[in-house]
This record gives structure tokens, sequence and C-alpha cells, in this order.
């Protein structure tokens, strides 16, 4: 039976909105899994469904424009779903899931899956030889995506369906492409499951970040599948730099000063003897050098720092004669010019406490460079109180508290995996210094394999078989793209391993790509084995 | 022809640019070790359109036909391998190796006299004046090595006369050995 909207309240789930003929008089009904629900011209704009809702055909038409349909706990449409005009969308949040049984077709209004608390909605396409149509303008948004069916995705469009969080597919996804007509599936998220096919003349475009898993199972045998490199560049930066071998209670801070104003009792107690008066002492001891910042993969290649701090791990001790109240310890950092104050660090107490200098000397030090050059030194300053005999002062650990922002190349790692005929791997370089890396000491099985780029902006690009071991066997042909790096030097680190290559290879950017453009081979020690595919005898 | 088929062989199906050349300079690469593989019964052709150098570059094959292309005049890319091995096969032919018809005037040093039609390689018009190590050898007891003249790297190639100036050079076969490929194929 069909059920049109002629709502008068938002509640999908109230009969009065629902009327057998469209316009004609509510009362008909919530829909039934066999109703066929339109929306029209009629009722009021907004489709309020708190729980799940069910339906055969669902559509929403050309005059619908005034609809705006929420979600939120999914449901079932048995039928066709067919949007024209108006708003489809299931709210973010709550975990649910809105399965779709029969052809879906997209072709005007707004079709956006939102983004709430929680697990995200997953649209779940499980017809057995359904179609996907997307010939609409705008793309259709999806959060969690699941094909346990059969569907074949095509459109107008170029990219006809955006996943942003998650993809699992243990039934087949075609993806067509006719022609120059190639469709596109774009995956934006993980994580990504594959037990069933991916294939079709069309194209899996994956956004592949630092985090991105290739599945190892599945088929995947779609004409392109490309990876469009979308690794972070930048992490948050954190990090304690410790003095170099004073990092222990019994470390010695040896005397560089002018007797007799400084001393230490070097040995068994490590301390400087205050000396009997007050008021600031200027004088310092010798410097130390500072461990560098961690190493990352890929290596820095720039800092962004919004703090430098000297701290101190110190503690007063009573002399025969009395214990100062206070002690000034100024900091100084070496910024490979000039010795940069990092303000003082107040020592009161007689247990040991972690104790800052006053000033951030992120400004002057402001490079990574600086920061892996750096020295410290350490003087005392006014000493407040005590007495005749006005103690020790030990300092027992340093190290310089360091904030900001690292910035490296791109980095992604690709699992290794077979892509059967007629696969194409594609591998787009899109910002400069990327790495694409084939990890785990295994045999990746390509079909062809291509390599692209069309910026400009890139000025180096690497492909990492090297580090990991990898191991290219290319079934099809290897090719740098004609048209690819503009301006770049890219680099092909084979490594130790073998490749085995049953097709042409073309290192072959073109005539128009310039003389900045360059190819870079590490050769490694690896074997190349060119296996030239012929006729059977 | 029955039925009035043509059949065409696709003499070379498969082309190789290790380096990159473009007008306004070359890059020109170097691998460690390069197989050029024909396995058993699998008559792969091959070419190579660029120049470039590997440490070792092995060829070993049944039967297939590995053209290199000539330098040309600008820019100019040479094959340069520091050890250069051919590894022949009692079954047929054997690999033939041979340059590219091009317009370079520089003459090739290396010659394998197929003529005697003993030897499962044929080596033509290739230059080995570039080469720390050349050997060749037969994969079984079965192959029989041919003669291999040297030619000097400065010779003239006129109206394909070619003069020798060194002496003739034999090389006595050498005992069989195990094919390198085959080996690191096996663990694939």
């Amino acid at each position: 039976m069909a059920k049109y909207w002629v709502g008068v309240t938002s509640d999908w789930h109230d009969a009065n909105n629902w009327a057998t003929t469209s316009g004609g008089a509510g009362g008909a009904g919530v829909p039934t899994a066999s109703d066929d629900v339109y929306f029209n011209s009629n009722g009021q704009d907004l489709v309020s469904a708190a729980t799940s809702i069910v339906c055969n055909n669902f559509t929403l038409e050309s005059n619908s424009s005034h609809i705006f349909l929420m979600l939120y706990q999914g449901g079932i449409i048995n039928g066709d779903f067919i949007q024209h005009e108006g708003y489809f969308a299931p709210l973010g949040g709550g975990g649910y899931v809105l399965e779709f049984k029969g052809n879906w077709l997209y072709d005007g209004g707004t079709f956006s899956v939102g983004t709430g608390i929680g697990v995200d909605p997953t649209c779940l396409f499980s017809g057995i030889n359904k179609t996907f149509v997307n010939n609409n303008l705008a793309a259709a948004s999806f959060q969690n995506f699941s094909v346990t069916g059969t569907y074949e995705f095509s459109g107008t469009r170029l990219s006809v369906a955006t996943i942003f969080q998650g993809l699992d597919i243990s039934g087949v996804m075609t993806i067509k492409g006719v022609a120059q007509n190639i469709n596109r599936i774009d995956l934006k998220g993980g994580p990504f499951t594959l037990s069933g096919t991916i294939d079709g003349g069309g194209r899996f475009f994956y956004w592949y970040k630092d985090n991105s898993i290739m599945p190892i199972s599945g088929t995947i045998k779609c004409r392109y599948f490309r990876f469009y490199i979308a690794g972070s560049d930048n992490k948050p930066l954190n990090a304690d730099l410790n003095v170099d071998g004073w990092s222990n209670i019994n470390q010695d801070w040896a005397y560089e000063g002018v007797e007799p104003w400084i001393d230490t009792n070097n040995g068994d107690v490590s301390c400087i003897v205050l000396p009997s008066v007050s008021g600031s002492i200027g004088l310092y001891d010798e410097e130390y050098t500072i461990e560098n910042v961690s190493t990352n993969d890929s290596p820095y290649t720039s800092v962004d720092i919004t703090k430098v701090k000297i701290h101190l791990v110190g503690k007063l001790v009573a002399g025969t004669g009395g214990i100062a109240t206070l002690v000034m310890i100024k900091g100084y950092l070496w910024d490979g010019v000039v010795w940069q104050d990092g303000g003082n660090a107040i020592i009161t107490g007689t247990s040991y406490s972690d104790r800052t200098c006053s000033t951030s000397l992120h400004i002057p030090i402001d490079t990574l460079s600086k920061l892996n050059t750096l020295k410290l030194k350490l003087e005392v300053g006014d000493v407040i109180d005590g007495g005749l005999d006005k103690g020790y002062v030990v300092i027992t650990h340093a190290y310089v508290e360091v904030e900001g922002t690292a910035y490296y190349n791109q980095l992604v790692i690709l699992n290794a995996r077979s892509y059967d005929i007629p696969c194409e791997v594609e591998i787009e370089y899109n910002n400069d210094g990327q790495i694409f890396r084939l990890d785990s000491n295994a045999r990746h099985y390509f079909n062809k394999l291509t390599i692209h780029c069309d910026s400009a902006d890139v000025d180096t690009a690497e492909f990492d078989c090297a580090t990991k071991n990898a191991e290219m066997w290319c079934n099809g042909k290897f090719d740098i793209y004609e048209n690819a790096f503009p301006s770049a030097v890219f680099t092909l680190k084979l490594g130790n391993g073998v490749h085995v290559f049953r097709q042409t290879i073309d290192f072959y950017f073109s005539y128009s790509s310039g003389s900045a453009t360059q190819l870079v081979v590490d050769p490694g020690e690896g074997t190349i084995v060119l296996w030239p595919k012929g006729r059977q005898i | 022809m029955p039925n009035g088929i043509v059949v065409i062989d696709i003499i070379l199906s498969t082309q190789y640019r290790l380096s990159r050349v473009h007008s306004t300079g070359q890059d020109y690469q170097i691998y460690n070790r390069v197989i050029l593989f024909g396995a058993y019964g699998d008559q792969g052709n091959a070419k190579f359109i660029e120049g470039f150098g590997a440490n070792e570059f092995i060829v070993e094959s049944n039967t297939g036909a590995f053209q290199f292309r000539k330098q040309t005049s600008n820019p100019v890319m040479l094959y340069n391998f520091d050890k250069f091995k051919v590894i022949g096969d009692y079954r047929g032919f054997g690999p033939q190796i041979r340059s590219w018809v091009s317009f370079t005037i520089v003459p090739f040093g290396l010659h394998i006299n197929y003529e005697y039609d003993v030897f499962n390689c044929r080596l033509r018009d290739c230059d080995a004046s570039y080469g720390q190590e050349i050997e060749v050898y037969n994969s079984t007891e079965l192959g029989i090595n041919t003669d291999i003249e040297f030619y000097d790297r400065d010779v003239r190639t006129i109206s394909r006369q070619r003069n020798i100036l060194g002496e003739r050079q034999k090389l006595s076969p050498t005992p069989p050995q195990e094919g390198l490929t085959q080996q690191i194929l096996e663990t694939l």
C-alpha cells in the first residue's frame, strides 16, 4: 500500500501523519515493511523518526524540497530508495544501521549521514544484483558503509559515494567504468575490511593515511585502485630533553667558579656549599650538553616551538650553622650563538622538588637544529637567609621541557597483498616530501603499478621498498605516469630484495616535465628480475 | 595459409626504460643486479630503450630476443655493466642479444660468432668495452660454447665489415652451473 506523508506533526510513527493518497486525509497508519512511502509537496517540513523505520520503496519526490527527514535509529528499506529532492539525514551517533535492500537512486536534494557521539550510523547495502546510482550534483556522504549484497555503483558524478569512517565489504562492490566514464568510490578513513570483492571498470580511491591498513583478504580486481597519500605531516612535540650524564642523584656538579664563593662537596654528597653571604653571587658552574629530540619515522624536518623551559630537581641541605631559606639558580641555554637567559629556578625546602626556571626560551630557540645543539649552564644567584652557614644546594637532575609542534614528511605504509588482473594500482603523490613505503618484509603482488603526481608543489617524493625489505612482483606494467612530477626529484629505493617485473617498466615522466624533474634509483643490494611475458611454446 | 589466417608474431613485446632521458639532461640509473630471465618454454622478448647501468647483468634464457637500443647522438646513454653474464640453454638457440638500429656510429666490441650454430646464445653488436668481466657459459654439459670474438672499441664499422684488431678469443666451456635466477625464483 502507498503511504503519503501529510504530516501535521513531525513524528514518523504517528498514524495521523500518513495518507493513502497524495495530500489525502491522515490516519492511514504508520508505514509497514510492505508499504511504499512517498514524500511530496504535502505535509510539514520536519520529519523525525525517534525509533527505527521500515518500509518497502522509499521516495522523496521532486517536489519534496521542503522535507527534512531526521532518523535517530536507522531502519530497513526493503524496496528501492529514490531521492529526487529533500534532505535525508540519518543523524550521527547511536551506532545504528540503516539497511537498503533494493536499488538506491539519488539525483537531487541532499543525502548526508551525520556524525555524533558514539558510533556513527552504518549504511548497509544488502540487496542482490542491485544498483547504487548517484546522478546528483552533490556527493552522497556516508560514515560507516557496508556491502553484504551485490551492488553496481555508478552515476553521472565522478565520485558516487564518499565514505568517511569505515568500510566493510563481504559482498560485491562493482564500481562502474566504461571508457572515459570512470566512477569512483572515495574511502577517507578506516577501518577497511574486505572479505568480498571489489570489481568493475571504475576506480576505488583510498585516501591513505598514517593509520590506514589495507585488508589482506578478499579480492580486488577493479580497474583502478588508487592510493592518494593523505598522511599527517605533524604531531605535538612534548619532550623532556635530559642533560647528558646528569640524571641520577649522585651526579657531581663539578666546581668551576672563583674561590671561595662556590664549592662542591665533591664525592658522596654532590652539592654546592653556599657562601656565607646573602645576595647575588653571579658565579656559575660548568656547562652541560643536552640530548637531542628523539627521532621520528620519518625524521622531523622542522618544529614550531611554544615552550622551552629549564627544569631543575633540587633541595637545600643544612650546614652546621644554618640553612638558607631560598636559593636562586639561573639557567642558561646555548642557542648556537649566545647563552640565552632562561630565568631563575627557586630552590627551597629540604626535599627534592622539580623547580622550573621562569623564562621560556622558545623565541630564540626556534629551530630543530638549535634544539639539537643545546647546552645548559647554571649560575647561583641570590641566597636568602640562613645565618653564617647557609648550608648547601643540591641539584640532582636537570632537563629541558620542550613543547610545540614537530613537522615531518608524510609517511604512509602499505602492507602486502595481491591485486588481481586487471587492477591497476595507482599511487598518487600530492604534497611535498611524501614517502610511500611498502611494508612487511613480504612480497607485494601488483598487477599494474603506476606512479602519479600532478602537483608542481612536490619537490621530492619517495617510493620505499628498502626500509622493510619489501619485494614487488609486478605482473603488469610498472610505470611512472607520463606527465607525473612536474618539478620533483622522485627517489625509488629498491633495497635488498628481489623484485620481479613481468611486463614493461617505464621510468619516464615527460619531456615537458623539465630539468627539475629527476629520477633517482637507490638500488640497494637487491635484484631486479626482468621476466618478460611471452607466448607459451 | 589455411583459412586465410595470417599469423603475426610480436617479436618484441616488452619494453623497459630503466632510466629517463629528457630534453635538458639525463637521469642515468645504476642498479645492483638485473636479471633478464626467460623461463623454460616462455618465449618472452624485450627491448631496452634507454641506457642504464648495473653492477651485474645476467641474461638467462632458453630463447627470446633481447634488444638494447644503441645510444643516440644526444643525450648519450650507454648500457654499462660491470659484470655481464649470459647463461644459455641447450634446448634452443638460446637468447639473442643485440643492439637496436640507431644512428650511432660507435662500434661495438663484443661479438659472438653465432654462425657456427653451436653456441646457444647470440650476442650481437654489443659494446663490451665498459665491462669489467664478461662471462659466458652454458647451463648444461649439453651446450657448447661458441667462439667469442672481442673487438677493440675503436674499430670502425663500415658497410658491416668489421676490422678485427685483436686476436680472436676462444672461451672454453665452463662446467655447468646452477642457474642463479632459478635459485632466486624458487623462493618466490
